[in-house]
């Protein structure tokens, strides 16, 4: 990924309909960086091809196995 | 720190309910130790006189009139100010709620404990909409620490933190999505419950992020948190994700102990050899439950990064009109850290709603071979009031979130959590280490924790300001 820049804080915050006050604009984007890291963790970790759900909404119980703890 | 005991829950119910004192004389001193100690803490916005006063004297008139008071009769609690109290507003830690109006009524959570006849005393303080982790907040002040004053009280459920600590609250209430319950826990030297996610009902509490939000008790012996959990359980269906499963009675499993428990220390993310603190408290533990094999959890990271993102692009989109109406109205990190969480994309967010439930296959592979999880609960002892950094196996980042590093990956996917305090003498303040456990088992985690109390691993002083001094 390339990383955020002001440019790019810009345009995002446009497409968002968001207004990015001028005194947080440095703040927002070290967030933004530290979620962008974040990212990379994500998409790094092995999923299995047939781990995406069919909407992203989690359901602990509906796990293999949850129930076998009892 | 003296040996001077506090009351516990546990003590004052017992007393009430065999009618060797009264619960107007219980609450007419907790009204007093608050009015003593809160100017020095902060960690009351709204003490409920009146109601308590009032609550009280019905109490007792039951109990004159041969009814049964119930299993918490006569005990104090306060809740986090997220929590909806009849004719109260519901702040969530913010300057913006002041405007909203007053709840209609109390919050499940609230009634369940009225109900087992504890007597609700006030409104806790918390980080703005549980954005924190430190307990300090621009609009109220921050949250102190009752071991030191000069130092946080840890957060979100700051005020709940402070509060029990003090001995103002012998149960409190907090939330917790990332660590909110577990965090104050440590510092302030409590037990503290992260119930499985789904476990406890949400119903009338000011959200943050549905994914991930969990609501728990907190208190100063494993009995007062095994107590309240179990009157605090039950489906309700105000809240879409609470499972409809039955009570789990954890209070009179308490002194099963730890025989035959399969215990494991989390080792590869929630290694602490660079926090000597967390180390020794880990240790300790660890040695006590008899569990020498450690665990690689190579999950664990990517399952923090999951929360992380999950919980901004939630809590963001929760938040997005106060933001673009009264973002002069927020605490500065707080909208910087919600702004930020309006602009990614959101394939960031479904990665890491998939991350999660990768994350817990692992968790629950762990779970067939390991009852019991043992890892630190925060990095740290409770920092200094203001400070901003915190050394990160030689990185410096900023605290705020670094409280948080080895509580995250555990909500991430909603697993049961027991903070348990222990002393650490190198700093002079407590610290907590987590019993994680299987999903539904918190009987485990207590067990476990209430295992620890009796062989005397864990902490039963009392800190220089509460309520035995004031």
């Amino acid at each position: 990924m390339k990383q955020v820049d002001m440019d790019m804080l810009e345009q995002l915050s446009a497409l968002a309909g968001v207004d990015i006050p001028e005194d947080s604009r440095a703040g927002v984007l070290a967030h933004l960086r530290v979620a962008q890291g974040m990212a990379e963790k994500v998409f790094a970790a092995p999923l299995p091809a047939d781990a995406l759900e069919p909407a992203p909404v989690f359901r602990p119980w509906s796990c293999s196995g949850l129930d076998n703890h009892d | 720190m003296t040996d001077a005991n506090l009351p516990l829950a546990a003590d004052i119910a017992d007393a009430v309910r065999s009618g060797d004192i009264s619960a107007a004389a219980i609450i007419a001193d907790t009204l007093a130790s608050i009015e003593a100690l809160n100017p020095t803490l902060n960690c009351f916005t709204e003490v409920l006189a009146q109601r308590a006063t009032e609550r009280a004297a019905q109490l007792d008139a039951r109990r004159a009139a041969g009814q049964d008071p119930g299993p918490l009769a006569g005990v104090p609690f306060a809740v986090k100010n997220l929590f909806d109290i009849a004719g109260v507003t519901t702040l969530a830690g913010s300057k913006i709620n002041r405007d909203n109006p007053v709840a209609t009524r109390d919050a499940v959570l609230v009634e369940r404990l009225e109900n087992a006849g504890a007597i609700l005393v006030g409104a806790l303080a918390m980080g703005e909409y549980a954005y924190d982790f430190t307990g300090e907040n621009e609009h109220y002040g921050a949250c102190r620490n009752p071991w030191d004053p000069a130092r946080m009280s840890g957060g979100s459920s700051s005020g709940s933190g402070s509060a029990t600590a003090a001995g103002l609250a012998p149960i409190s209430l907090g939330s917790d999505t990332n660590g909110s319950i577990r965090v104050p826990s440590s510092l302030c030297g409590l037990f503290g419950l992260k119930p499985t996610y789904g476990r406890l009902p949400r119903t009338g509490s000011y959200p943050f992020c549905d994914s991930l939000d969990h609501l728990g008790p907190l208190a100063r012996s494993s009995a007062d948190l095994a107590l309240a959990f179990d009157c605090l359980q039950g489906f309700d269906a105000g809240d879409p994700a609470c499972a409809e499963r039955p009570s789990l009675p954890t209070h009179e499993r308490l002194d099963l102990g730890v025989d035959g428990l399969r215990c494991a220390v989390a080792g590869g993310y929630f290694d602490c050899t660079a926090f000597p603190e967390a180390q020794a408290a880990v240790a300790q533990v660890a040695a006590a439950l008899g569990a020498s094999r450690e665990l690689e959890l190579p999950g664990a990271d990517a399952g923090r990064s999951a929360a992380y993102l999950v919980t901004n692009a939630e809590g963001a989109a929760l938040h997005r009109e106060r933001l673009r109406q009264r973002p002069q109205d927020f605490d500065a990190d707080t909208r910087d850290r919600f702004l930020a969480g309006t602009l990614w994309p959101a394939g960031w967010y479904v990665r890491a709603q998939a991350v999660r439930r990768w994350w817990l296959e692992q968790m629950l592979a762990v779970f067939r071979e390991v009852d019991i999880v043992i890892a630190p609960a925060t990095p740290c002892c409770a920092p200094a009031v203001g400070t901003t950094t915190l050394n990160v196996r030689g990185e410096l980042q900023a605290l705020r979130p670094n409280l948080g590093l080895f509580t995250q990956p555990f909500s991430a996917v909603g697993l049961p959590v027991v903070s348990v305090p222990l002393w650490s003498e190198s700093a002079g303040l407590p610290i907590g280490v987590q019993l994680v456990a299987a999903p539904w088992r918190e009987d485990l985690c207590l067990r476990a924790a209430r295992a620890l109390e009796t062989a005397g691993i864990t902490l039963r002083a009392t800190p220089p300001v509460s309520s035995a001094g004031s």
